[in-house]
């Protein structure tokens, strides 16, 4: 209680520069708050809002306190300085506002909080005025920043020049040759009811602008659940980001749509229960990169959300691992069609390349993707390299154009969607892109303004001060409210959209798309050529339309149809809850004889034995079954996205050509399998971004084993029940969301932000990794990669044959976290980047490799795989039982370089 | 895009950027791949190849080695957009000096009519006398100057023709449909009894249509040279400006025939097979280590090569290619491509998948002992008269 008779005083401070010299950029934004003597009645208060809404500190991320800092002191009546505590002799505080405009990143988050209107904010000249119009600020800073050797990352736009979109585009009236409509009043301009899909597959949508993928841990929870709660009432899907979706959110699942990024992060369970899929191949902001998400920002939650350990960077890499050309896309679609069935979307995220998208459009469109996402130049990020931010990417409403075309030459447009991107600032802006050709616009940042973005480019420090890119600060959001807001803004420029059309004399969305009722008039060769010009074909001189009968898109159900008797037949076998499938070699193709399983499950099959198998693909996937044992050779993306199934592979010797128990690339990824045991060799990829399970392989692998292996499913997703929540009312689902997030918003609120963190850590302990073991053959050795990107999980190498080289390079490049343990040399070059070799063993560890070869052993000791094998395996076994310590001594163990003393790219 | 009027034609000659690609430039390959060298049953190993079909669809060839080696002429397969320019265009293969023997139609004319098709012919071709190849073109070895030929024509005639088999033995039948579509079209089980001792088997990915169509299927042969790719190259134009350097000319231009000149110039220069592996594959710098003194020398040597040093194959690639009796195989360092071989003393067989490669066996019932070469690493065999034999890494071609 401080006395009445203290008298006030108030100072506001400026700090001193952090440094001088060269390198001392100083301020780039100058604020200045106004006293009581500048402006009577406006002047600063010291009430300290400020100081708590800024949260920008990037020397110090660990203060308390941004640019804004309040200092008080205490005097006595003879000016000398007294405790705070001693409010007895009290007579003078002085308050001083100490201002660091170092730190300010003109978020403006304290000028539109301040309740006096006290603070301005504007660029600091001693900053911006250098330099000539040639080599501006910009240059000379980036020169001095490089030079200095800070970091090169940036966020958002980088705001150089212009949008190609803001100026000399006309949107055409209709006027006298044909009538406007009036959209208010009558059946026009309509553009509601649109489907997201046009085949089996489909989501229908109430307005043609979308959300963008923006991923949990990107964005804040608050942030992400406004705009899936906006998404939700808009009615259009909510399009997750490579972060996958928090539990609390999953009663929205069906309205969701997961991107499946190059890091494949999440615990990839429960997928009927989402709205589609979305593959991310690239994005114009940072071409031909995967995403980063610093060690900070990976905490407790987000570790378990993504299946990885926290506190580690995480690197997306950067390409779908899955499919490095054109020519596997039908094959990913074949795996995610069987994971996801005919009723669910599958997309393809891309970003516009120079010269070869119209390729990739086809490409896209033949290999079954129901939908095509353009990321155009102009699109935004929140993180990337300063180079990939400033290298734009063409055009939104040319590269729209350009798919369009290339798909109706094809005579795909009527099967495939396409979302357009990367750009679009307004309805204007959306109604050219659809006018172009684009069934639906994705709006990022605007939705984001909604939020407070002021476009700062602070997203990747995790300082966001509106909470949107901030976890921590994410409760200054309220998503019911904020929803709300976006909801509105989407709403009028929807209203704004339809209005044009029917100004266009169209009546519904069907008339809008690609009428090309606009005209450049600027100054771009490349825009003016394609749409300055008059005159342009109606049609496309030649369709392909054979292109729509490929099998690739034929439904279960039809080829259920076209293949009934053969099927009936084979269903016919089946025995209680176990069905055996003579695959007969070449006689039952990889998707009949996943829908033959699948229908089999569906009537209550649980254990499968398929026979003679010859390398058919997608063994598995999207099948509920307990038990599944191969005899032959497994195909291409086989057991991928399976759940608690145990899996055996066995070899066929059977006929002169002895068919091995191998499995080929990409086998078993983003799986949780209880375990899968192959009694042969694997090839590349097997157990790529495996989440969970066991993996037993007789033999040896090919390169990149155990890619961006995860570091198991936590409990919240092993019991995970939405059910309910399937096909409920909206209402329903948002009362659910906003119940759920006042819960953690209550926890939240009673503690402090690190400590609701923390409660997350057992969480994470309790998570059981992964473990993959290898025998290794006499054909080959360990391929390269072993272990590349892994974030958690264990492999180990048994080397049962006694290789002097058991691995190839990079092993472990880039991990994470997770280990391996290799037996027999590794040398030093051998080693990937980011990890060390720990040459001896402890107890614990040799408990567990004792563990996991007795599993070894068990799995593989009666199964006849080859001669020369099974007598080494023999011999193997009787070292290790008359002298174990004699093996573990062989070992050596790889473990990562602690991410956590890395070196911070701020 | 403006598109012209008269692009399209309503006849059923084909257009010329379905034809060549037009000016919108020419398709990159990205397949299946199946190959065989022995005594073995091509019925056995189309059987086993369709297996791969998914992998691509707009476009599926054959290469068989030794079909014409009785004939004593060079074989030509020439593909013509339309009929109207043949008697043009074999005009100017006698104004290079070659004389046509005899021609025939290669295709039942009732394909013509299913099919969106070039008109197929087959030549008896002879080249000119030594004199004369010297006079013309200040060449004596009767495979270069076709191959000179060939190239010259494949180049400028692009819209009108392409010389897809050139060789004195082997024949290659090309389509820009499915396999099965191949089959039918040439009458492939009329080869099943004739004599044949390896064989390559290609299935394209569609790329966008109308980037040269007829241009994009493989194997891609050149005279005595046919290969098979799968995967797109990143490297295609620092190895196409190698082999610019050298004078070896592209033909159809695309990344994956960049490679197989690559290997038979190699291969004719006499390099081993580890040194064109170094070449093409590359290793890791951290491998160099384990090396010994003299190859860490040797392939130092070899880097220090400007010209050889671009040709390293860079992105996703596995690549089989056939030069006179030598069959060689192999994938990019990064292994972004599968690749798997199978041998027994009667047969070599080398896929781009397991599967196809155990079906073949399977569908021809032989044991083999099948393995999947590490990352990077060349395999070869020499295949004379179906008696196959596999090479060691220090094996060079000795023409001499």
């Amino acid at each position: 209680m401080i006395n009445k008779d203290v008298v006030f005083q108030r100072h506001i401070k400026y700090s001193e520069p952090e440094s001088r010299g060269i390198y001392a950029q100083g301020a780039k934004y100058w604020v200045k708050v106004t006293d009581e003597i500048e402006e009577p009645g406006r002047g600063c208060v010291h009430c300290g809002t400020c100081v708590e809404a800024c949260t920008h500190n990037l020397t110090d991320p660990s203060s308390a306190t941004g640019v804004f800092s309040m200092e008080e002191i205490c005097y006595d009546a003879d000016g000398n300085r007294v405790s705070p505590e001693d409010t007895d002799g009290i007579r003078i505080l002085e308050k001083i506002l100490w201002i660091n405009p170092d730190e300010c990143c003109n978020c403006k988050r304290c000028v539109k909080m301040c309740p006096q209107r006290a603070i301005k904010v504007y660029e600091n000249p001693d900053y911006h005025d250098i330099g000539v119009t040639l080599t501006g600020h910009e240059e000379i800073n980036n020169i001095i920043s490089r030079a200095a050797g800070k970091s090169t990352v940036s966020s958002a736009h980088m705001g150089r020049g212009k949008s190609k979109l803001y100026t000399d585009w006309l949107i055409d009236a209709a006027e006298i040759l044909s009538p406007t409509r009036d959209h208010m009043n009558e059946y026009a301009g309509q553009m509601r009811g649109m489907t997201l899909g046009k085949r089996t597959a489909r989501f229908r949508c109430d307005v043609p602008i979308m959300d963008v993928h923006q991923s949990y841990g990107s964005n804040s929870h608050e942030a992400v659940l406004a705009r899936m709660m906006a998404c939700i009432k808009l009615g259009r899907p909510f399009f997750t980001g490579e972060g996958y979706i928090h539990p609390d959110m999953m009663p929205a699942a069906g309205h969701c749509i997961l991107q499946f990024g190059s890091g494949g992060f999440g615990p990839w369970v429960e997928l009927d229960k989402f709205a589609g899929f979305s593959m991310k191949y690239g994005q114009d902001a940072k071409k031909g990169k995967g995403g980063r998400l610093q060690d900070k920002k990976n905490d407790y939650e987000i570790a378990l959300l993504r299946c990885v350990e926290a506190l580690r960077h995480l690197s997306s890499p950067n390409p779908q691992h899955l499919q490095y050309s054109i020519e596997e896309l039908p094959m990913r679609v074949e795996s995610l069609r069987a994971l996801l069935g005919d009723d669910k979307l599958i997309g393809a995220d891309v970003y516009g390349t120079a010269w070869n998208f119209p390729e990739i459009c086809v490409a896209i469109a033949k290999a079954g993707f129901d939908y095509i996402t353009v990321k155009a130049g102009d699109g935004s990020t929140g993180a990337a390299h300063l180079v990939d931010l400033q290298n734009r990417g063409l055009n939104i409403v040319y590269l729209t154009h350009k798919a369009d075309l290339a798909l109706r030459q094809e005579g795909l447009r009527e099967h495939v969607s396409i979302i357009a991107e990367g750009g679009v600032m307004d309805s204007f802006g959306a109604m050219l892109a659809m006018l172009a050709g684009a069934d639906f616009v994705g709006l990022g940042m605007r939705t984001l303004h909604v939020l407070g973005c002021t476009l700062c480019q602070r997203c990747h420090t995790g300082q966001c001060a509106w909470g949107i890119t901030s976890r921590k600060y994410g409760h200054r959001i309220d998503p019911v409210t904020a929803s709300d807001g976006i909801v509105k803004m989407i709403k009028s420029f929807h209203e704004d959209m339809e209005g044009m059309a029917a100004g266009l004399g169209m009546s519904n969305h069907a008339d809008v798309i690609g009428a090309r009722r606009f005209r450049y008039h600027g100054s771009d060769p490349l825009l003016f050529e394609t749409f300055g010009k008059g005159e342009f074909p109606k049609q496309v001189p030649h369709v392909s339309v054979k292109e729509r009968t490929k099998k690739i898109f034929k439904t279960r159900e039809a080829v259920f149809a076209e293949n009934s008797e053969q099927f009936d037949k084979i269903l016919k076998n089946i025995d209680g809850d176990s069905l055996k499938i003579d695959v007969g070699f070449d006689q039952i193709e990889s998707m009949h004889l996943n829908h033959l399983m699948k229908e089999a499950s569906d009537r209550g099959v649980r254990k499968f034995y398929l026979d003679n198998v010859m390398g058919q693909r997608t063994i598995g996937t999207g099948v509920k079954c307990d038990e599944i044992t191969v005899r032959g050779l497994v195909g291409n993306h086989a057991f991928a996205f399976v759940r608690d199934v145990k899996i055996n592979v066995i070899p066929n010797h059977s006929t002169i050509t002895c068919v091995p128990a191998n499995a080929q690339v990409g086998v078993a990824n983003t799986s949780n399998p209880s375990e899968i045991n192959i009694a042969g060799d694997v090839s590349d990829l097997f157990a790529a971004y495996a989440i969970s399970g066991t993996f037993r392989v007789a033999k040896s692998g090919g390169v990149r084993n155990l890619l961006l292996m995860k570091a198991g499913l936590p409990e919240d997703w092993k019991n995970i029940d939405v059910d309910r929540y399937q096909g409920a009312e909206r209402n329903e689902i948002l009362s659910e969301l906003t119940r759920r997030y006042q819960k953690r918003r209550a926890r939240r609120e009673r503690s402090t932000w690190a400590d609701f963190l923390k409660s997350f850590e057992q969480k994470l302990h309790n998570r059981k990794p992964p473990v993959a073991v290898y025998g290794l053959g006499h054909e080959k050795g360990m391929g390269d990669y072993f272990m590349e990107y892994a974030q958690g999980g264990i492999g180990i190498v048994l080397n049962i044959v006694n290789r002097e080289m058991p691995i190839g390079y990079y092993v472990c490049s880039g991990m994470t976290a997770g280990a391996a343990y290799i037996r027999g040399n590794v040398a030093d070059e051998q080693l990937g980047v980011g990890v060390r070799r720990i040459e001896y063993l402890t107890l614990a560890d040799t408990e567990f490799l004792r563990h996991h070869i007795d599993g070894f052993l068990n799995a593989f000791s009666g199964v006849d795989i080859d001669e020369e094998y099974n007598a080494s395996l023999k011999e193997f076994r009787q070292q290790y039982e008359t002298n174990p310590e004699r093996v573990f001594s062989g070992f050596c163990k790889i473990i990562p370089i602690s991410s956590l003393a890395a070196e911070s790219n701020e | 895009m403006i598109i012209k009027k008269d692009e399209y034609s309503r006849s059923r000659e084909l257009s010329i950027n379905d034809f060549s690609g037009g000016e919108l430039g020419l398709p990159k390959g990205a397949c299946g791949l199946l190959a065989v060298a022995g005594d073995f049953k091509l019925s056995a190993l189309l059987k086993a190849a369709r297996c791969l079909q998914y992998r691509g669809r707009t476009g599926a060839g054959v290469t068989l080695k030794s079909l014409y080696k009785d004939s004593g002429f060079y074989n030509f397969h020439i593909m013509f957009r339309s009929a109207g320019k043949i008697s043009e265009l074999e005009q100017v293969l006698a104004a290079e000096g070659l004389r046509i023997l005899e021609k025939r139609d290669m295709v039942q004319r009732k394909y013509y009519y299913e099919y969106d098709l070039p008109v197929i012919m087959h030549y008896s071709i002879i080249p000119p006398s030594p004199e004369e190849m010297m006079f013309r073109e200040k060449i004596s070895d009767e495979g270069r100057y076709i191959a000179t030929i060939v190239s010259r024509f494949n180049k400028q005639y692009i819209d009108d023709a392409r010389i897809f088999s050139s060789s004195k033995n082997n024949g290659t039948f090309l389509t820009a449909f499915e396999l099965q579509d191949t089959i039918d079209i040439y009458d492939l089980p009329q080869y099943e009894d004739r004599f044949y001792d390896a064989c390559l088997i290609h299935l394209r990915w569609p790329t966008s249509q109308g980037r040269g169509l007829w241009w994009g299927p493989q194997p891609i042969s050149l005279g005595e040279v046919a290969g098979v790719h799968n995967g797109h190259l990143s490297s295609d134009m620092a190895n196409a400006r190698a082999l610019e350097q050298l004078n070896i000319m592209l033909t159809v231009g695309t990344d994956s025939e960049g490679i197989f000149l690559a290997v038979s110039y190699l291969l004719r220069q006499g390099y081993t097979l580890e040194e064109i592996e170094w070449i093409i594959c590359r290793k890791f710098p951290q491998e160099l280590k384990g090396m010994t003194e003299e190859k860490r020398e040797r392939y130092n040597e070899l880097m220090s090569d400007p010209i050889l040093f671009r040709m390293k194959m860079s992105g996703p690639a596995t690549a089989i290619t056939l030069v006179d009796d030598v069959l060689v195989g192999f994938t990019d360092r990064d292994h972004l491509r599968s690749f798997s071989v199978g041998v027994n003393d009667k047969i070599a067989l080398l896929g781009s998948e397991q599967r196809a490669v155990i079906s073949a066996a399977y569908f021809m019932h032989e044991e083999l002992k099948m393995f999947d070469p590490e990352a990077g690493r060349i395999v070869g065999f020499t295949v004379k008269n179906k008696t196959v034999e596999s090479l060691d890494y220090g094996w060079k071609k000795n023409d001499k």
